[in-house]
């Protein structure tokens, strides 16, 4: 039987190698490691490689033995326990206590046991006694007897051999099963490692899938949100509001401007009718006391016309804003409506869009209508105005004819007085007589007496005719 | 109006915020043309990493099916 052994740290040797083929005999003076050759192979193979034995310098012993193509490596350190490997790479024992491994125990270099009694028949040292023949009677009997029978040993042999050779079929059975199983371990670890790496792969585009699902989901919350406010910005920011004070006030005066409307129809139906009516003074005193009565109501009613045509302008131009406003609000509307009613086409919220715009420009139209009727209402107030002016002309014109009648009336009694003045004087000439008395001029009375206011005395009428003067 | 306006920008500025948080940093500084490209971008972008999961998960059916044949065997 070959094998061959080896070490390093071992005792007094750093690096040891030994090889032997059948009976080998080591010779060599004493120290020169002949027993320390001994204590290494029994410790591989007995486990008894104490610390005591690592080279002095050294923290770290191993010892090989190489047979039967297989090597059984032992090592270990101060502190540590022996660590075993069979094959290197191959089965390694590194808790293995002060139990020997079994492909160790196999090597057949173990004690024997019979009985109670232990024996060692491959190691002896110096001063041993010598195998068997210095054993003590009962442990030497006991050897004997376990190996007396000549048969024994043959049949043990056989069944040795048997055991062996079945053995050996079960163990080629079960390297044909092992090669199998390591070719199918090689197929499931390369099935492994490519599982591993499409997991890898999944596990590094599953949360880049996820977070880019989540940014197009906010992307299109986004964009149309942000669409949306823009148009309202848009539109916001076209929108004028005009102040409502302006607003109440401009209605207020359009109230008075529809008063003044009426009441100038009426005027001018009036004027139309005094237009008509013949000329006369009497006549015309009449119609311009009408006129006056009616100017009482009118000149109101102009004044109010006055401060509505001025406001017209405004209020028209209230309107017009009030009413491109409604439109616009109308138009955001309809983009609320177009937004919440929409049903995930573009189609769809442009048609309800151009709906509601078309809804928008009617609006607009009849707003523009209004206006235009406003704005006839105020040429109404124009024609109005004129009208009136006519009219404050005619009471001028009346004012006047009063004035020249009651010139002509006290002219008349101017006239009528001057004419009873006259006659009266004419008389007063015809009928004076001079009082003979006194000499005063006088007018007799129905007794034909002469009253002297200073005297009292009364003439008697033979003094008539006495002393006539002519009238002046 | 203005209520639709104030809500319009609160529902922007909330998904400006999820954006900066999912990565993309400028997200308040685009205009929605420009929103609509990196939507559109992304789009792509996803529909190609769906296709290579889809890849590997075509895959991983195949070695499930060695492996179920060397169960088998």
């Amino acid at each position: 039987m070959a094998f061959k052994f080896s070490g390093t740290n071992f005792q007094c040797w750093e690096n040891f190698e030994f090889e032997a083929n059948g009976l080998t005999v080591l010779v060599g003076d004493s120290n020169e490691g002949k027993s320390s050759l001994s204590r290494a192979l029994k410790g591989l193979v007995r486990n008894e490689l104490g610390a005591y034995f690592i080279r002095n310098g050294t923290k770290k012993m191993s010892v090989s033995l190489e047979i039967d193509g297989k090597t059984y490596t032992a090592s270990r350190t101060k502190s540590g326990s022996t660590k075993y490997v069979v094959n290197p790479g191959e089965e390694k024992y590194e808790s293995v206590g002060t139990d020997v491994p079994e492909p160790v125990q196999k090597l057949g270099l173990t004690e024997i046991r019979i009985g109670k009694d232990v024996f060692d028949p491959i190691f002896a040292t110096q001063g041993d006694p010598q195998f068997l023949l210095q054993e003590k009677p009962a442990p030497l009997n006991a050897i004997l007897g376990a190996f007396s029978s000549t048969e024994k040993l043959e049949g043990g042999k056989r069944e040795a051999h048997s055991r062996t050779s079945r053995l050996n079929t079960e163990a080629a059975m079960l390297a044909e099963h092992l090669q199998q199983a390591e070719a199918m371990k090689a197929k499931l670890a390369a099935l492994t490692e490519r599982g591993g790496a499409i997991q890898a792969a999944i596990d590094t585009l599953t949360p880049v899938i996820e977070r880019q699902e989540a940014v197009i989901a906010v992307l299109d919350v986004l964009i149309t949100d942000r669409t949306r406010l823009n148009q309202i910005k848009a539109l916001a920011e076209r929108i004028v509001v005009p102040k409502t004070r302006h607003l109440e006030v401009g209605l207020q005066q359009v109230v008075w401007l529809q008063q003044a409307t009426t009441l100038a129809t009426k005027a001018k139906q009036l004027s139309g009718t005094l237009a008509r009516l013949p000329v006369s003074d009497t006549l015309k005193l009449t119609a311009g006391a009408a006129k006056a009565h009616h100017l009482t109501v009118l000149i109101p009613a102009r004044q109010k016309l006055e401060t509505g045509t001025k406001w017209f302008a405004r209020v028209e131009t209230v309107i017009e804003t009030w009413t491109a406003i409604v439109g616009q609000y109308k138009l955001v509307k309809a983009l609320d409506e177009a937004h919440t009613r929409r049903s995930g086409t573009e189609a769809y919220a442009a048609k309800t869009y151009t709906e509601k715009l078309d809804s928008r420009l009617k609006a607009i139209r009849k707003g523009l209508g209004e206006i235009e009727r406003l704005r006839q209402q105020g040429k109404a107030a124009l024609e109005l105005e004129q009208a009136l002016q006519a009219a404050v002309k005619g009471q001028s014109e009346v004012t006047t004819l009063t004035q020249n009648l009651a010139a002509t009336r006290e002219r008349e009694a101017a006239i009528a007085q001057e004419l009873t003045t006259q006659r009266e004087r004419e008389y007063r000439l015809a009928h004076e007589i001079t009082c003979p008395g006194c000499g005063e001029h006088f007018i007799p009375n129905e007794e034909g007496e002469h009253s002297h206011a200073i005297s009292g005395n009364t003439t008697a009428g033979s003094q008539a005719g006495a002393g006539r003067r002519p009238v002046n | 109006m203005l209520g639709d306006q104030k809500l319009a920008e609160h529902k922007v500025q909330e998904a400006i915020n999820k954006l900066i948080e999912l990565g993309v940093e400028d997200a308040g500084k685009l205009t929605v043309e420009q929103l609509a490209a990196l939507r559109d971008k992304t789009r792509a972008d996803l529909i190609t990493n769906l296709t290579a999961v889809q890849g590997q998960i075509t895959e991983a059916n195949q070695v499930l099916a060695e492996y179920d044949a060397i169960a088998a065997a």
